[in-house]
């Protein structure tokens, strides 16, 4: 708590962003257990009440943030939505950041024919067109969540990959490494005991600027008819809400843009932050993504 | 190095983007549509409607649907005559026109077209049944025409198909008469010929284009493809060769009662086609198709459900400010029914009589078509309401949620509990598209209905090849699709019953009833008559009371066109019906 | 620099391998079937399974000896009985089907066997009433159409199926569908479109024109306004305008860019009607989508380029040309740009590759007929061999556009050396 007040005066950005960060890991929490609660009771939770009668209406004090095209509450799957996104940041990041650290600890560390092998394999998967490789990946590992996950996490390990195979290299001279190994540590000890912390700094920026990034890719996906199937998702929502948009429902567009737009803002400038003080030397991997 | 790539590059950008907007003369000429995406124009291959509407302006058949006529009859469009009948109903002899010519194009000697004859559509259906050609309209020739199965088995063999090997029901008399032998009496043979299965297609196009014949059309219709950029238009152009051989197809003189009131009737008798250019956009998404008909980039459009509300007021009239700017609307039905179908391979659908009755009660009609914005009308008999052996009074399973919870129990779950698991039924409804809106909004809805009685809808949403290989082996449980009549008689939609036709044929619900089956066997080889109205009122019931079909809707097109566009009605199997329409000059602006 | 070429030419020949493999294993598993696209919803299995065999589909994916077939689908009885239901002297019954002695009947296939292949069934089974179950497997000669094998192994029997599947025997395990594409590529051959019924390199061909009318212009404008930022925001490092151009940068990036195209389309051209909506028919059309994209990157840009420009700032020679007095825009300009040279140009050379991709989501939005909304179309159809077809060029694109940066940090620095 003390810290966190020390973050604040010193950084106050940075607090108020982790703030932000916090609530919406708190709302994606509510979510998680109001599904999980229906899931046990076996019943229809109110995010998914349809009422045809109540169609498109806009914000009301009932409805906070209006109606859909099958009247359920936009407030209510706004908030189901952000745990959707959680789930895909979380779970993307735990395929590809284990994937990449191993794979760049190996490499940068044993040199050799393994490094050649990784760096062959992270080459290969670099050199493939991103979104199209996701896609396809997605498609491949069917639709809905399982193919959002593995599409997103199977391509972005290699960035880390790459971080990590170079900072490996640099810790592999250093004085401390050659020290462990004269005493005869073993490989993996040297790896999981001395190099690993000395690299986590990467981890945990790379963590946070991939999580607004997926979270984007998964709205894209969604709204192609990729994503999820049954739940609510910020992407599903942009998409339905796109149809009347023009016709002046504004609502739904409104509000999803704007819940999407504050987490990735924070994301953003939080890793930031984090990369300023951690490691400034790190750069983004390339110049600005494409899709 | 800098300066050589801007050399390369910029030409090559400026090159493909650099055309002009049309200028306003040819822009009056031009009949303006929207479509969706088409998938090539080999009448062998294709088998989606907006293909189908493409490839009908181009090429023609031996018959065609009457345009202004009610209720639809064939008449000839290639053929003289109606063709002669044999008095045991299997020998067909027509007659061809004389002076009917394929368009100018460079794979004729001299890129001069030919005269068409009879040979031409012999080779035309032998085409469709090769093997190597691989067509998707196989079905509607399979074991019809004597020797032509055959022919299909001899086609399988390596190298070059052999065109010249005879089938013996498939004959050129002489240049101009074709002979046609049935295996059996079947009425609607003739409908088929008037598909865009039954076209003449030129030999020499087939074996200069080979792979890229899809691209390169060429056949006797009133149009020609001039233009195609895939995914984004396509370009039509009167064929001049109609003018050069002085085709004489003409504007019907009659039709309908009414069609004269309605003003259908002014060009009676001039030759066709009236409008010199048509324009056709793949445009899919239904808010820019609205957006470019209120700009007058399209002369006609479909009103999207979500458009609904700034088109028609709540009397389903068109709003003022719309009749202002002369736009009209047309409300027409489709021969079409859109249906939930149950898998009767399923273990808990398939053997559960009581269950599908249950989840039949339970659709919501009322709710479904305020959804749909009123552009549907319920669906009550797997034969659409415009065909003969319709029952508007037979529909034992109308909304009634009581009745459905009452089944649900008797079918063996009480209040939707699932008494191996103890929690609510779940079932699993599969559907061809992800990124259909309206799609997913019904589909959405339906879980709604289930919910009511305790049965709980996971839907599954596959691309179009994953969902129907599912269908193929039979893994979908329940399946959300629609079937288009292809010609007006309640066969083609009964058939979708027929026990033979199961997986992966056309009965994707694999109903099997003996009784159904030989019911239907006896309706199939018979003439029109008060006899078969009957025989198909009684095919309907059976599948009514067996419910292999949640029976959703049968949708309505309600189109919007600028007044300019005259000669316009609305028609259930409009193919190539373009050559009838007329554009008014625009008003100076 | 001839050996140089060769060398890294040499050096991308296992990379072009591995994205040749990574594509093949990923599109073979692709949901659907190609035949069933192309042949429509009324096709008999028997047509697909020529279709298959024209095409190679129906071989092994990279080895093996058996093969699967359309004439007879692999049933497992515990969840339906499929084709088997109908068969007489067959009764299916608590996920199993038992299979009687006396009838004289044959396998549901949906087509006669090839004469000129052998088969295997294998079939899980047990004597009606007994509790063990056993697997069999039972090879079928040649020319056994009709699966009298199968028959004459129940024999007067009284079985239970618990599950059976028939499979082709290949001749040679090596004749598979990997090899089949290895031979495709090598004539670059990219297959034929099973959606649009043409060879793919139409199709490609067709594309890359819209393609690059739209990419290259976004390419142009969102590097020259990045750089042009960038510069600016180096030039007040540290003082407001910087923190504030910074922070913009931060925002824009965080836009998602469905935004962007959605909000662009409705207010900018339905309504206040400055650009046409959707189409393609000349520049006043590519306009919007071109700032629309240039403007959705421009956040990650300029944050890229002022980093660049940064790290050159604090070099020696910038101090020293400082200490000679020139002023600080002509160092900035001249001096910093010169040298930032390099990495931009990396930049920019290896955003080429993805001009041809495309963007997916502009183009299909305002129906530019290019290669992004030819994948996005061919996804959605599941059309294998076009994706893979552009997946694989474009991964060729990139490794092409490296070795093309290699080349030109020579020209524009004169120090690196290629060796």
């Amino acid at each position: 708590m003390k810290r966190l007040l020390q973050l604040g005066r010193a950084q106050p950005l940075a607090a108020v962003c982790l703030l932000i960060i916090a609530c919406y890991a708190g709302l994606a929490l509510f979510g998680e257990l109001t599904y999980r609660w229906h899931e046990w009771r076996d019943t229809t939770p109110a995010y998914q009440q349809q009422d045809i009668s109540r169609q498109y209406q806009p914000p009301s004090r009932d409805h906070w943030m209006g109606t859909d095209g099958l009247g359920r509450d936009v407030f209510l799957r706004l908030v189901q939505g952000t745990r959707i996104a959680f789930h895909v940041g979380i779970v993307t990041s735990c395929i590809a950041i284990p994937i990449g650290v191993l794979f760049g600890l190996l490499a940068g560390y044993f040199g050799g024919r393994i490094d050649d092998f990784i760096v062959w394999l992270y080459s290969t998967f670099a050199a493939i067109p991103g979104l199209l490789f996701i896609l396809a990946i997605a498609m491949v590992a069917g639709k809905g969540l399982t193919g959002v996950y593995l599409g997103i996490g199977l391509t972005t390990w290699v960035g880390i990959c790459r971080l990590v195979r170079a900072e490996t290299m640099k810790h592999r001279e250093r004085a401390y490494v050659q020290a462990a190994r004269v005493l005869g540590f073993s490989a993996p000890r040297i790896l999981a005991r001395h190099i690993l912390p000395n690299i986590l700094h990467i981890v945990i920026v790379t963590f946070t600027l991939r999580f607004p990034a997926s979270i984007g890719t998964e709205v894209f996906m969604s709204f192609l008819g990729l994503g999820v199937q049954g739940e609510p998702s910020w992407g599903l929502m942009l998409n339905s809400a796109r149809t009347r948009l023009w016709q002046g429902v504004w609502w739904e567009m409104a509000f999803v843009t704007l819940a999407v737009f504050l987490l990735v803002l924070a994301f953003n400038v939080l890793g930031d932050r984090l990369r300023d003080a951690l490691d400034p030397r790190l750069r983004d991997g390339g110049g600005p993504e494409r899709n | 190095m800098r300066r050589i790539a801007a050399l390369i590059l910029l030409p090559l950008a400026l090159g493909c983007a650099g055309r002009l907007e049309e200028d306003a003369a040819l822009r009056d000429r031009t009949l303006y549509l929207s479509t969706l995406r088409i998938r090539g124009f080999d009448p062998a291959k294709v088998s989606d409607v907006p293909s189908a509407q493409a490839i009908q302006r181009v090429y023609e058949g031996l018959l065609q649907i009457s345009y202004l006529d009610r209720p639809y009859r064939l008449e000839p469009l290639l053929a003289d005559s109606m063709p002669e009948r044999s008095a045991d109903g299997l020998r067909y002899t027509f007659r061809l026109r004389r002076g009917l010519y394929f368009a100018d194009d460079p794979c004729f000697p001299g890129g001069r077209g030919r005269e068409v004859t009879a040979e031409d559509f012999v080779y035309s259906i032998k085409r469709i049944a090769d093997r190597k050609v691989g067509s998707s309209g196989w079905w509607a020739f399979d074991g019809r025409i004597r020797g032509l199965n055959a022919f299909r088995e001899a086609s399988s063999a390596s190298g070059p198909t052999d065109y010249t090997l005879p089938v013996e029901g498939l004959r050129a008399i002489d240049p101009h008469t074709l002979v046609i032998e049935l295996t059996a009496p079947y009425p609607q043979f003739l409908w088929i010929l008037a598909m865009h299965y039954g076209v003449v297609v030129p030999r020499e196009a087939v074996e200069t284009y080979g792979d890229r014949f899809s691209s390169r059309p060429v056949g006797t219709g009133p149009y020609r493809l001039t233009e195609w950029k895939r995914n984004y238009r396509m370009v039509f152009e009167r064929n001049p060769k109609w003018a050069e051989t002085g085709r004489g197809d003409r504007y019907p003189v009659s039709g309908e009662a009414g069609d004269a009131e309605r003003g259908l009737l002014a060009d009676a008798g001039k030759s066709l086609p009236l409008i010199d250019r048509i324009v056709s956009y793949v445009v899919a998404d239904p808010a820019t198709q609205w957006m470019m008909f209120l700009r007058g980039q399209l002369l006609e459009t479909d009103i999207a459900r979500d458009n609904w509300s700034v088109v028609v007021d709540a009397q389903g009239a068109l709003l003022p400010e719309l009749q202002a700017r002369g736009i009209q609307l047309v409300v027409a039905p489709q021969l079409r029914i859109t249906y939930v179908g149950f898998n009767m391979d399923d273990p808990v659908v398939g053997t559960n009589r009581l269950l599908r009755q249950a989840l039949s009660s339970a659709f919501n009609a009322g709710e479904w078509i305020k959804l749909n914005n009123g552009r549907v009308r319920p669906a009550i008999s797997p034969i659409p309401s415009a065909l003969p052996g319709h029952e508007a009074d037979y529909a034992p399973w109308r909304y009634d949620l009581e009745r459905a919870k009452r089944l649900l129990a008797e079918a063996g779950y009480p209040e939707g509990r699932d008494p191996a698991t103890g929690r609510r039924l779940e079932l699993t409804l599969d559907l061809g598209r992800a990124d259909d809106l309206e799609l997913r909004q019904s589909a959405e809805l339906l879980t709604a209905f289930f919910e009511r009685i305790g049965v709980v809808l996971r839907l599954q949403f596959n691309n179009g090849p994953a969902f129907y290989e599912k269908l193929e082996r039979r893994q979908a449980q329940l399946f959300y699709l629609s079937w288009i009549g292809d010609y007006p008689d309640a066969e083609n939609f009964l058939q979708c019953f027929y026990g033979p036709n199961a997986s992966p044929g056309s009965n994707r619900a694999n109903y099997r009833n003996p009784a159904f089956d030989a019911l239907f066997e006896r309706a199939r080889g018979m003439e029109d008559s008060p006899e078969r109205t009957a025989l198909y009122a009684e095919l309907a019931r059976i599948v009514i009371e067996d419910c292999p079909w949640l029976l959703l809707s049968e949708p309505l097109t309600y189109t919007l066109h600028h007044e300019r566009l005259r000669n316009r009605k609305p028609h259930l199997f409009s193919f190539g019906m373009e050559k009838y329409y007329r554009l008014e000059a625009s008003a100076p602006r | 620099m001839m050996r140089f070429v060769l060398r890294r030419l040499l050096q991308m020949a296992p990379t072009v391998l591995g994205v040749i493999v990574v594509t093949f294993v990923l599109f073979n598993f692709v949901g659907g079937s190609p035949a069933r696209m192309k042949l429509g919803d009324k096709a008999s299995p028997q047509a697909l399974e020529e279709f298959d065999e024209q095409r190679g589909y129906n071989k092994p994916l990279f080895w093996g000896s058996r093969a699967p077939t359309r004439a007879l689908a692999d049933t497992d009885f515990a969840q339906q009985a499929g084709a088997w239901g109908t068969l007489p002297g067959a009764a299916w019954q608590d996920g199993v089907l038992r299979v009687s002695a006396a009838s004289t009947w044959a396998p549901p296939f949906a087509f006669p066997l090839r004469p000129d292949s052998a088969y295997t069934w294998s079939v899980r089974w047990r004597v009606a009433g007994e509790s063990a179950w056993a697997q069999t497997e039972l090879s079928v000669a040649r020319g056994d159409a009709a699966g009298a094998v199968l028959r004459e192994w129940v024999g007067g029997r009284e079985l239970e199926l618990a599950s059976i599947s028939l499979r082709r025997v290949m001749d040679r395990p090596w004749d598979s569908q990997f090899v089949f594409y290895l031979r495709q590529l090598a004539r670059l051959d990219f297959g034929v479109s099973s959606s649009a019924n043409v060879p793919v390199i139409d199709l490609l061909r067709e594309g890359i024109g819209p393609t690059l009318a739209l990419a290259f212009p976004i390419l142009l404008l969102e590097t020259a306004l990045s750089i042009a930022l960038g510069l600016w925001s180096a030039y007040f490092r540290g003082r407001w305008p910087d923190r504030v151009l910074v922070l913009g940068a931060v925002v824009l990036m965080s836009v998602n860019y469905l935004v962007w195209i959605v909000a662009g389309q409705y207010l900018l051209a339905y309504r206040l009607g400055w650009f046409p909506v959707w189409g393609f028919e000349s520049w006043a059309y590519l306009a919007l989508p071109i700032c629309i994209g240039a403007f959705s990157g421009l956040g990650s840009g300029v944050r890229f380029y002022r980093t660049i420009l940064l790290d050159e700032l604090y070099r020696e020679y910038v101090r020293t040309a400082h200490a000679k007095g020139l002023g600080r825009g002509r160092v900035l300009f001249v001096h910093v740009l010169r040298n930032a040279m390099v990495p931009i140009i990396t930049q920019v050379v290896l955003s080429i590759p993805f001009l041809y991709t495309g963007s997916l989501l502009l183009e299909s939005f305002f129906g530019i007929p290019g290669l992004g909304y030819l994948s996005v179309n061919a996804i959605n159809d599941s059309d294998v061999d076009v994706v893979r077809a552009i997946v694989v060029l474009g991964s060729v694109l990139y490794l092409a556009a490296n070795l093309l940066a290699d080349l030109c940090y020579a020209w524009v620095d004169p120090r690196v050396k290629l060796s």
